[in-house]
This record gives C-alpha cells, sequence and structure tokens, in this order.
C-alpha cells in the first residue's frame, strides 16, 4: 500500500455519476485508514444496494429470488462486526425489513435505518439513505413518507452545511405537508426550514417563518405550533445575539411546550442564553435538569457538554474534565459520534490548559433585570416542576 | 464485435461472466496494459477489471489510469474489495462493482452490465429526434446508431426491419431522413466524435473501431459531414456542433411535422 494516497485527495464524484449508493462511503473522508470504520461503513454500503436496485428498476422488475440472493450475501456478510454490536443487530433489523419488498415498508426501513446513522454522526451515509427512501417514496406515489424523506433529508444538509439544498428539501416538504393537511409534519417542517435559516445566519427570514407557524398555532389554538414557533423564536434570538430576549422568549414558552424533549430543548436554549449573560448558576440549573431527565441519549450528552463548559468557564476545570469523561464514556456507548468528538476535543482543550474560546468564558453581556429576574425563578426551580420525559 | 473488455485471471470468474453475456462479445485482456490497448483499439463499451489481477499493483489506482484516459467508457470492478477500496474506487472513477458473492447470480450480473452498456448517444439522439420525425423514424436512426459500434451496413438494416434495401431507401425518403448510407456514414462519425472525447484514443484507433480501413478515411468522412479536421472537434461543444449539423440534413416528415404542430 502506498504511503501517500494519490486517490484520497481526489474530489468526490457527484451522486448520479457515482457507483450506486458510493457516497454511503464517504463517512471514511478523512479517515481512510479506520479499520473499524471502514468495515462498518461497507457493510452499510452493502445493505443499502438491494435498495437501491429496486428504487432504480422498480420493484416488480426485479425478481424476488435474485432479490433474496442479494439480501442473504450481505446477512452473510454481517459476521464482520462483534455479535453485541449494535450496529449488527440495527442491519440486520433493516436487512428483514426489505425482505418484505412492499415499498412503504422499505422505505419505512431505509428512512429508520439513515436516522441511526445521522445519531451516530455519520452523515453521508444518512443523507443517501433517505435520498434512497425519497426516490423510493416517489416512484410509489407514497406522500407521506416524501415529506418525512425531505424533512429528514432538510436536517442532514444542515448539520452538513449545505444551506440551499437544506432550505430546498424543507420548502418540499412543507408544500407536500400542506396538500396532506398533515399539521405535524408542516410544523416540523416549518420549524426545519426556520432552523436551516437561522443556522445560516439568515435571522430575519427565520423569524418570518416563525411568526407564520405562530399565526397559525394562535389562529388554531394548535399547541404544537405555537410552542414550536415560541421554542424556535427564542433560539433565533440568542443566535441573533439578544440573549436576554431568548431568555424572555424562552421562560415564555417552557410552560406551554408539549412534550419533554421540546421541553429539554427550550431548557438548554435557556441556559445557553444564560451562559452568555454570565449567569452561571441558573444556566448549570437549565442544563443539570435536562442532563437528569431527558430519556434521549444525544439530548443527555449534549446537556453533559454544556455543563462542563459551564464549569471550565467559572474555572473548575477538574470538575469540568469530571464531567466531559462521562459525556465520552456516554457518547461512546450509544455510538454518538459527532458529540463524542466535540466532547474529545473540549477534554483535549482542557487537559492542555489551553485559553481557546472553547473552555473560556465568553465576555458576558450585562443582563436585564427581568433576565436577573427569571434566573433566579430557574435556580429555585423544583425538578418535580419538569416532568421526565417518555 | 468485442463490447465487453475484461481481465479476469480467475476462471471461475470468466465462466460466471461468460454466463451472462455472449462469450463472443468478451475479449479477455492478459494484463493492465493489455486491457489499455484494447480498450484503446477495438469499440469496448465497458471495461471489467478484478483489483488483483496483477500481484503488487494497486488496482485501484490503475482503475483510476485507465477512467483518466477512457472517462467516457464505464469500468467495472470485480471481487471483493475492502471499505477503503470501495471508498477509492468511487474517487477513482469506477462505474460500479460487481461482488464474487453475487457473481454467480446471473441475473444480476446482467442487470449491472445493461446499466452499464447504455450508449449515451442513443437517448441524446432519440431526444433531440423527438418531435421532429416520427416515431418509426426515430427508431430506424436509434436502431442504427446502437449497432454502429458492430460496423453495421445498410443491407444489415435492412435486414432488422425485414425490408428490401430498395424499401429502405423510400421509407427514408418518405420520413425526411438522409439515404441510409449517408445516414450511416453520419451515425459513425457522432460515434467517432464522442469516442475521440477520451484522450486515451486517437484518430487511427477510433478509425480502427468504426471499421475504417485508415485513419485517413475516417478524416475523409469527417470532412464529408461536419467539414474540417477532427482535432477541434475533440470537446463536447464539437460533438454538438456535429449533432445540430446531422439534424440540420434531417428536413424530417412533412405531414408528420404538420400533425405534431397542430396537436
Amino acid at each position: 500500500m502506498a504511503r501517500y494516497d494519490r486517490i484520497a485527495p481526489l474530489p468526490s464524484p457527484p451522486r448520479d455519476r457515482a457507483i450506486p449508493a458510493w457516497p454511503v462511503l464517504r463517512d471514511l473522508e478523512g479517515r481512510e485508514r479506520d479499520t473499524d470504520l471502514a468495515r462498518r461503513v461497507r457493510l452499510r454500503f452493502l445493505a443499502l444496494r438491494p435498495v437501491r436496485r429496486l428504487a432504480t428498476r422498480g420493484i416488480e422488475r426485479v425478481p424476488a429470488p435474485s432479490f433474496h440472493r442479494q439480501v442473504e450475501a450481505v446477512r452473510a456478510e454481517l459476521g464482520a462486526l462483534p455479535a453485541n454490536d449494535p450496529e449488527r443487530s440495527r442491519l440486520a433489523r433493516f436487512l428483514h425489513q426489505i425482505g418484505t419488498r412492499t415499498p412503504l415498508a422499505v422505505t419505512a426501513a431505509t428512512l429508520d435505518m439513515g436516522e441511526v446513522l445521522e445519531e451516530g454522526g455519520h452523515l453521508y451515509g444518512a443523507e443517501e439513505f433517505y435520498r434512497t427512501a425519497l426516490q423510493l417514496a416517489e416512484a410509489y406515489g407514497l406522500t407521506p413518507q416524501r415529506v418525512i424523506a425531505h424533512r429528514l433529508l432538510g436536517r442532514v444538509l444542515r448539520a452538513l452545511r449545505r444551506w440551499p439544498e437544506a432550505t430546498e428539501s424543507y420548502r418540499v416538504a412543507v408544500e407536500l405537508s400542506r396538500t396532506l393537511d398533515d399539521a405535524e409534519q408542516w410544523c416540523r417542517s416549518m420549524d426545519g426550514l426556520a432552523a436551516a435559516y437561522r443556522e445560516e445566519g439568515r435571522f430575519d427570514d427565520a423569524r418570518r417563518v416563525y411568526g407564520e407557524l405562530l399565526d397559525r398555532g394562535q389562529d388554531r389554538s394548535d399547541a404544537l405550533s405555537t410552542a414550536t414557533a415560541l421554542a424556535g423564536l427564542c433560539r433565533t434570538e440568542l443566535d441573533a445575539g439578544d440573549p436576554d430576549r431568548a431568555v424572555e422568549l424562552g421562560w415564555l414558552v417552557l410552560p406551554r411546550t408539549v412534550d419533554a424533549e421540546q421541553r429539554h430543548l427550550v431548557l438548554r436554549t435557556l441556559g445557553l442564553a444564560l451562559t452568555k449573560l454570565g449567569l452561571y448558576t441558573a444556566a448549570e440549573r437549565c442544563h443539570g435538569i435536562v442532563t437528569e431527565r431527558t430519556a434521549v441519549p444525544a439530548t443527555r450528552v449534549q446537556a453533559m457538554l454544556d455543563l462542563a463548559r459551564v464549569a471550565a468557564y467559572v474555572g473548575r476545570s477538574d470538575l469540568a474534565g469530571d464531567r466531559l469523561r462521562r459525556a465520552i464514556a456516554e457518547a461512546g456507548r450509544h455510538g454518538l459520534g459527532r458529540l463524542l468528538g466535540q466532547a474529545e476535543e473540549l477534554l483535549s482543550d482542557l487537559e492542555r490548559g489551553a485559553a481557546g474560546e472553547r473552555v473560556t468564558a465568553p465576555v458576558a453581556a450585562s443582563p436585564s433585570e427581568q433576565t436577573r429576574r427569571i434566573a433566579a425563578e430557574i435556580e429555585a426551580l423544583d425538578t418535580t416542576l419538569v416532568p421526565a420525559s417518555g | 464485435m468485442a463490447l465487453i473488455a475484461a481481465l479476469l485471471p480467475d476462471h471461475s470468474d470468466r465462466d460466471n461472466l461468460a454466463a451472462a453475456v455472449r462469450p463472443n462479445n468478451i475479449e479477455w485482456a492478459r494484463d493492465w496494459r493489455d486491457l489499455d490497448r484494447l480498450v484503446r483499439l477495438t469499440p469496448v463499451r465497458v471495461a471489467i477489471v478484478d483489483l488483483h489481477a496483477e500481484s503488487r499493483k494497486d488496482g485501484v489506482l490503475r482503475v483510476l489510469r485507465l477512467s483518466q484516459r477512457f472517462p467516457l467508457t464505464p469500468i467495472l470492478v470485480w471481487g471483493d474489495p475492502d471499505g477503503r477500496d470501495l471508498y477509492r474506487l468511487g474517487k477513482a472513477g469506477a462505474a460500479d462493482v460487481i461482488f464474487s458473492r453475487d457473481a454467480g447470480d446471473r441475473q444480476l450480473v446482467t442487470e449491472l452490465l445493461e446499466s452499464a452498456l447504455i450508449d449515451p448517444l442513443v437517448p441524446a439522439l432519440d431526444e433531440r429526434l423527438r418531435g421532429r420525425i416520427s416515431e418509426a423514424a426515430r427508431s430506424l436512426v436509434c436502431e442504427a446508431a446502437a449497432r454502429i459500434p458492430e460496423h453495421v451496413q445498410v443491407p444489415d438494416l435492412a435486414d432488422t426491419f425485414r425490408i428490401s434495401v430498395s424499401t429502405l431507401e423510400r421509407r427514408c425518403e418518405h420520413w425526411g431522413l438522409p439515404t441510409p448510407g449517408r445516414l450511416l456514414l453520419w451515425l459513425r462519425v457522432l460515434h467517432g466524435l464522442r469516442w475521440l472525447q477520451e484522450p486515451g484514443r486517437s484518430v487511427e484507433s477510433v478509425a480502427v473501431q468504426l471499421g475504417y480501413s485508415s485513419g485517413a478515411a475516417f478524416r475523409r468522412a469527417i470532412k464529408a459531414t461536419v467539414g474540417g479536421r477532427p482535432t477541434p472537434l475533440r470537446t463536447p461543444r464539437g460533438i454538438d456542433r456535429a449533432m445540430d449539423l446531422f439534424l440540420a440534413e434531417i428536413p424530417g416528415d412533412g405531414a408528420y411535422r404538420r400533425v405534431s404542430t397542430l396537436g
């Protein structure tokens, strides 16, 4: 093997000119010598190819015996992963589901598998699974699945920072869900669209979309739309540089949240806004509640990271280190690659005593009187008032 | 005529490939150098390679070189590449992979070959001729275009449609097409210009692929159709220009065009 690979630095081919399902392998980018990851991406690639075959040729045109042989050949390779590896059982389930060969089951299984990859931070793989599911949903007129596929695609494209594609995908999801009159999917698609604008720095566009969502929520007494819009506006104001307004909105929406995970999302935004204002005790309280209460591993690890940052900002490096080590263990246990990477970088900065922006407190803005009052209330918040998720 | 050039040292792999396509459509290469020669000198539509055909050679790097020299010729990889090699193969320009475990599945291998064997010139012609000539005339042009690599001649074309050469000539006139001989001349030139987009091919090698006796004969064909020399036409714009000139020689079926306009 050549010491310097001349091929790895070459640009990736566009999807329509690449080997079918090849984009799944792009998660290996920059980690070409990671043999464990190479084994995993290969299995994902092999698992997706039968679905690509169905999507490209049409289910009716792929003879069942040939299809099942292809699936069985992939199943036989799953032994490359340890018996207790969660991905092995997940892939086995995926292969079982696609074996049914019904458009709905295959599409749903492909979307589910994409979400598993996305959670693990394997964004290219997730994108390819979503795109394949979308192709199937379009071919078989499965409009509800098209909405979900576009929405999930928008989310992964946001994470890949491909804003124009992300907003386009969300726009299609919004339009399709409107035609289906599916209020929940419409609300989630609008939320994603606004989040894409916000992350791109187009705060006015984000406010406009959330405004539309809020109007609809109020017109139809739709609690989900109202809470989603307010939670989104809270985050938008934080990112736009107005933490006081974010705290105000966050406090307003907290009692109106429709489920535990939305509540945790708002608490996290509140915590971040309070951190920006130097109100660390209240911020720690917010992140602490999320850590204790959430049932979603990714949310818990994220909250642990937030807690570690607060500890680092107030100069308690030992506590921050402990929290990060726990976060790393938790992220590793659940295969949360992206968060694991963040935690390791942060811990590394902390251990080197580096004064980077990740471990040094930002210059705190001066909080308003109302924010101080809200912070005091948060510090006194009884956890029993914040129900657990699930 | 060879349509597939294959570098597969393993006999069972050869048997599996031969089971999926007509054996006389495969030209076996001895090594990478021989594969390059075959693609350059014969009307190869697809190359199939085993990455481990030669020991101590990075097969993926060979695929990259082949795809750089012949970017319009799909390369299918046969074998069991690991994750890293699969990733590199995508970047190297491979068109697809036939895994050893699937190689015995004739249906699957045929499907993979079929998608690689689609000649892009035929759908491009079909698209450009839509609305200009009748469906029957289009199917004649597309059939002729698809069979150019087989060195199709006017009598072969007439045989395909189970008509005499004279009837074929009459129909071409009626449909507003050039004479069958002129049509094939044009299609050979268009095919040749497409092959000339690949840096690995020379005018001489393309002439041989098209069945001309020499490079000079192919040059004369270009002069008689597009006009000028082949070198300035070795770009996508060159092939577009040639296509426009070809379409300008197709007045189309007047009646069909009138119906299309009204419809």
